[in-house]
């Protein structure tokens, strides 16, 4: 495991694009946060101050963060994609890895990735917590905390989910376009006409029902009755999920050829 | 003699054309096994089956007397069709990652690329190397583990003839220091010259499996003889038995027979015919390997 890991370090350390995209990732979040409370919805500000409170910050940050994750399935697909068009993965077998290691190495890394995502939406939330409420107790600042566990778990479903596409498809751009296309619209129109009851355990779906939307909460009420829990079902599933595509792109790995 | 690697009827297919047909090979350790063979004939395929890159339709191969192929892998530096890097990484940096997925140390990366040539640009990023410049990082990485056995495919692709030069003195010190090499190529002098023994394949069969260096390619000689009138050189000649003629060109005949030179000479003195060029040599490899591969 360690040994993967370091592997795969050295491969990223020296990535000049990987660098740049993760640190765009970073500017472009910090930007948006930064610029929440400009954002209206006719006569609703959106994100008003009462959503930057503790401890109501910690689903808006992690509901805004759920867009921000499709770029770093982006990444994924880019990393794994070139994996295929460098000749690496081919490379990284013959020189001594099995294919279930070439797999495994992948999903460590987008572990660590989706772990890294957390702790900067962790600061992120902590911050704008901060400055925004008024009452500061250590209750209320951890009140809703698990909702970065709903953030975590939306990135690592969400990037397996592009690491098996990537494995699928091993062409980094029709694999982008696929992810794009099935995580944004494909599965909304799959759903279109199948039961809610079960196509609420879509994979896409799951993932998106992790964290609810905020500020449908906000529209209704006014009184801002959040998701009191971040705990749902959907953790669950989404690690299902999550493992699921793990042991897709490794059956898919191991039955073709490099 | 140990076993190194045991390959016993493999196969494989792509659609309807047979890559490789039921080929069964051992090889020794120590040996410089050349796999030879017409663009196309099997060799690569052959080379990415007994490494699990390509899946065998048929058939078994077997890696120092049965090491699972993921810890056979380890032992083998492998060079194959084309050299595989990571652009944006720099030679030493691309040979790190070698280094840890063999499990080996890193210490013997500044020496290798000393060997192939590449020291002064280890810090260079491997996108901006020539072909011939990434054939020779290619080399080096198999060589950076200090493996057991050696798998080139076409090692001199791409190489300047100094670079050409360099790798087969690289690959004969590497046979010297008692490691087994497989070196496929289509290039017979370079087999010639490199090789202990050799195995000739053609439409993915294997051929013939011959050594190189023996007794065996002694037996037979080759002899070159011309002389005046080729026409009764040639009439004497297609009636001695144990004597074949291989080869006529610009009134020169080469045959191949188990006769010295000395009594095919006093044959033709016999019969009234002197010769003006008369010496044996050995057969070389291209006109063995024409001569199997145009059957």
């Amino acid at each position: 495991m360690r040994k993967l890991l370091q592997i795969e370090y050295l491969k990223v350390s020296g990535y000049a694009a990987f660098k740049i995209l993760m640190l765009g990732y970073f500017l472009a979040a910090t930007t948006l946060f930064l610029s929440l409370h400009n954002f209206s919805f006719g006569p609703f500000q959106i994100f008003g101050q009462e959503t930057l409170k503790f401890p109501y910050v910690w689903q808006n940050v992690a509901f805004i963060g759920k867009f921000l994750n499709l770029g770093l399935g982006i990444v994924m697909i880019l990393l794994i994609g070139n994996e295929f068009s460098f000749g690496t993965a081919k490379q990284n077998l013959i020189d001594g890895l099995s294919r279930t290691q070439l797999v495994i190495s992948k999903y460590l890394l987008l572990i660590v990735i989706a772990l890294g995502a957390t702790v900067f939406m962790f600061f992120v939330g902590l911050l704008m917590g901060w400055a925004n409420s008024v009452t500061i107790t250590s209750a209320l600042i951890f009140k809703n905390i698990g909702f970065m566990l709903s953030y975590f778990l939306h990135a690592f479903g969400l990037m397996s989910m592009a690491a098996f596409i990537a494995y699928l498809f091993r062409k980094t751009a029709i694999a982008t376009m696929f992810f794009l296309a099935y995580a944004v619209f494909m599965e909304a129109i799959l759903r279109l006409s199948i039961d809610a009851d079960f196509t609420r355990y879509f994979p896409s779906k799951t993932l998106s029902n992790l964290i609810s939307t905020p500020y449908a909460d906000l529209v209704s009420g006014m009184d801002l009755q959040l998701q009191n829990e971040a705990w749902n079902e959907y953790m669950i599933l989404a690690v299902f999920y999550a493992l699921i595509f793990f042991v897709l792109s490794v059956q898919v790995v191991r039955k073709r050829s490099l | 003699m140990r076993e190194v690697l045991k390959i016993t009827n493999l196969s494989k297919s792509y659609g309807r054309i047979k890559a490789v047909r039921e080929l069964s090979l051992t090889v020794f350790h120590g040996q410089v096994l050349g796999l030879l063979g017409p663009n196309g004939s099997g060799k690569t395929t052959t080379l990415s089956m007994i490494l699990d890159v390509v899946k065998a339709d048929a058939g078994q191969y077997e890696w120092f007397g049965g090491v699972p192929v993921t810890m056979a892998r380890k032992r083998i530096g492998t060079l194959l069709e084309k050299p595989n890097f990571y652009p944006y990484l720099s030679a030493v940096k691309n040979l790190e990652i070698t280094c840890r997925i063999k499990e080996k140390g890193e210490n013997r990366i500044n020496d290798v690329l000393k060997q192939v040539g590449l020291f002064q640009r280890r810090n260079s990023k491997v996108k901006g190397f020539s072909t011939g410049m990434k054939q020779r990082l290619a080399i080096a990485a198999s060589l950076v583990s200090d493996p057991d056995v050696l798998i080139l495919d076409e090692p001199t692709n791409g190489l300047d003839p100094n670079g050409i030069a360099d790798i087969r003195s690289l690959i004969r010190d590497i046979a010297t220091n008692g490691k087994t090499i497989i070196l496929a190529s289509h290039l017979l002098d370079e087999v010639e010259k490199v090789c202990t023994d050799v195995a000739v394949m053609k439409n993915g069969k294997l051929l013939e499996l011959r050594t190189l260096r023996g007794s065996e390619l002694d037996r037979v000689r080759v002899i070159e003889l011309s002389a005046g009138s080729e026409m009764d050189l040639l009439k004497i000649l297609e009636d001695q038995d144990g004597l074949r003629i291989i080869q006529s060109l610009n009134s020169m005949l080469v045959v191949e027979t188990k006769k010295s030179p000395q009594e095919i000479n006093r044959i033709l003195a016999e019969q009234g015919i002197y010769l003006t060029h008369l010496r044996e040599r050995r057969k070389t490899l291209e006109e063995q390997f024409l001569e199997l591969t145009n059957q």
